[in-house]
């Protein structure tokens, strides 16, 4: 564009959003085009210094929300470190979507990419679990299924039924006790890094409000499956082969989980 | 309640921001508030606790809808499943009006997340009043338009913003939102007299009016929300209040943001100049 020459509009938005949103400045904008061919000054600022309001504004505001959503990634990798990881992700994924709330999505992913990122594994898990709450917080709100209507499946029929999960909620396994992690930096513990102590937890929602449950390994592969549309039966065939499932007395236990699981809202639906 | 605007819209008196801070002591007490502002994209995508929250106040309050991602003046197309769900968010809770700004937030599909400021020209006008005609004639309702708070001004602009306003909403029979905090950021930051874009602003369009603190950075000043009303706003919006008679007022605080009690107090203090304000426009009176 020559902003100077031809200020119309679709140019001179596009000159504008390229200005405010470039990682070197409002100097750096479109086609080398300076603030002063476009901007009038001010009797106090001149054109770059007006522009620069906006381009740091646009920074400090975007960076303010993944602080917010990544709370527990942040206490892990510290404040000023953070904020160069959450600017370089801005550059790379700025925002296509009108609800902020979508522009952590892809953080997750980023950082199980980011160069330079000490305890990457870890982090990244860390930013996958804090994702998955922001998520489950906004999922489509559907009635529970009861325990005594999950209970109702003839005893016959258990193997081949398929138990839907709710929308708001979500499965995740760590090699790392991810979620002692957050509830130590919600609780102002300042916790370390944590050693490898493989977890699996499920984030769900009850009565608008988000909780975790931390899962034992046969617990999380029942579920997974579940959520993934297989029959009961398939799901409790993800788990025969399990070291922890010696030490269980399998039909009982299985029982008891998927009491609690539907107490705790975990279903919707059965299908038969 | 008065009607005292071209589209029979009524004054609703003095209200408040829908906050997340706010929701236990609102859900607790019922507080006395003539009316509450609800952020409309903090809504549109959610089945969780907000909706939840906002069906209960909606069924005791008059709410109004307020965006600030329709982004009126971007070049990029109109984004009809935020319409979508814009619309259905005000079936929903029964919207008295739903309104945005005039301002672009994104290009080419990339989202600032800001207000940005259009030049005012004839370009941008016939661009901005083509898209508001699109936009009511979808949402079936009038759209209510705020005036922003800028940090720069273009030298391709030919036209004050408030004859920008004007004009914008004659031609495409909108209503406005008059922001008298905008107004004051806008002209310590143009070097511009405040009430005189005050007597330019057609007053029978006007169906709301904000109040609002801000950062005064010395050299400019930032549209924050972190604070009370200064004085100089207070006569702004006296000044707007004798021009336009009453009209529903509300408040806007969403940084540092004190107790319930606290932003209600701050937005009674308009009482002391509504009440010697319920002036009919002389829309109203020719009819």
């Amino acid at each position: 564009m020559s902003a100077s020459r031809d200020h119309n509009l679709s140019n001179l938005q596009r000159w504008m959003m390229d200005a405010i949103t470039h990682p070197d400045g409002p100097q750096s904008g479109a086609d080398g085009q300076k603030p002063h061919a476009v901007i009038g000054r001010s009797k106090n600022l001149t054109s770059l210094e007006r522009i620069n309001i906006y381009h740091e504004m646009y920074y400090l505001r975007l960076i303010e929300i993944l602080e917010g959503d990544f709370e527990s990634v942040r206490h892990a990798v510290g404040e000023e470190f953070f904020a160069r990881l959450a600017r370089t992700f801005i550059i790379e994924h700025p925002s296509r979507h009108y609800d902020l709330g979508n522009l952590g999505a892809k953080f997750p992913m980023f950082l199980r990419g980011a160069k330079d990122l000490k305890h990457r594994p870890f982090i990244a898990d860390m930013a996958k679990l804090e994702r998955a709450i922001e998520e489950v917080f906004d999922e489509a709100q559907v009635a529970p299924l009861k325990t005594d209507e999950l209970l109702s499946v003839p005893q016959g029929r258990w193997a081949e039924a398929r138990i839907r999960t709710i929308p708001a909620f979500r499965l995740i396994a760590s090699r790392y006790p991810i979620n002692k992690y957050l509830e130590a930096v919600r609780k102002k513990r300042d916790p370390q890094i944590p050693a490898i102590e493989p977890t699996w937890i499920c984030i769900y929602r009850k009565k608008f409000t988000v909780w975790r449950m931390d899962l034992d390994h046969p617990q999380f592969n029942i579920l997974t499956a579940l959520s993934r549309g297989k029959t009961v039966g398939e799901a409790i065939e993800t788990c025969l082969e399990l070291p922890e499932i010696a030490s269980l007395d399998l039909a009982t236990s299985i029982q008891s989980w998927f009491k609690d699981w539907a107490a705790s809202g975990f279903f919707s639906a059965v299908e038969l | 309640m008065l009607v005292p605007n071209r589209f029979n819209l009524p004054d609703l008196g003095l209200g408040v921001g829908l906050r997340t801070v706010h929701y236990d002591h609102i859900l607790n007490h019922w507080p006395d508030v003539d009316w509450f502002e609800i952020i409309s994209e903090n809504y549109m995508n959610t089945g969780g606790k907000p909706g939840y929250i906002l069906d209960q106040v909606a069924e005791r309050y008059p709410i109004v809808a307020h965006g600030v991602s329709m982004s009126i003046g971007s070049t990029d197309p109109i984004d009809f499943e935020y319409m979508k769900k814009l619309k259905a968010l005000c079936k929903r809770v029964k919207a008295v009006w739903a309104g945005d700004h005039l301002c672009w937030t994104g290009v080419l599909g990339k989202n600032s997340h800001d207000l940005l400021p259009m030049p005012y020209n004839e370009e941008s006008l016939a661009h901005v009043v083509s898209r508001i005609k699109t936009i009511q004639d979808y949402l079936e309702r009038p759209l209510v338009v705020e005036n922003p708070s800028t940090y720069v001004t273009f030298k391709s602009s030919t036209m004050p913003e408030q004859e920008f306003v004007r004009r914008m909403a004659e031609e495409s029979d909108c209503a406005l939102l008059l922001d008298v905090n905008n107004v004051y950021v806008s002209a310590r930051n143009h070097d511009l007299d405040a009430f005189e874009y005050l007597k330019g602003i057609p007053y029978d369009r006007v169906v709301q009016i904000h109040l609002a603190g801000h950062t005064d950075k010395g050299t400019h000043c930032i549209d924050t929300h972190d604070g009370p009303v200064i004085n100089p706003v207070w006569k702004l919006y006296a000044d707007a209040m004798r021009r336009a008679g009453s009209r529903a007022t509300l408040l806007e605080w969403d940084d540092k943001i004190p107790s319930f009690e606290e932003v209600h107090t701050e937005v009674l203090r308009a009482r002391r100049f509504r009440k010697d304000s319920a002036v009919p426009t002389p829309a109203l009176a020719a009819k």
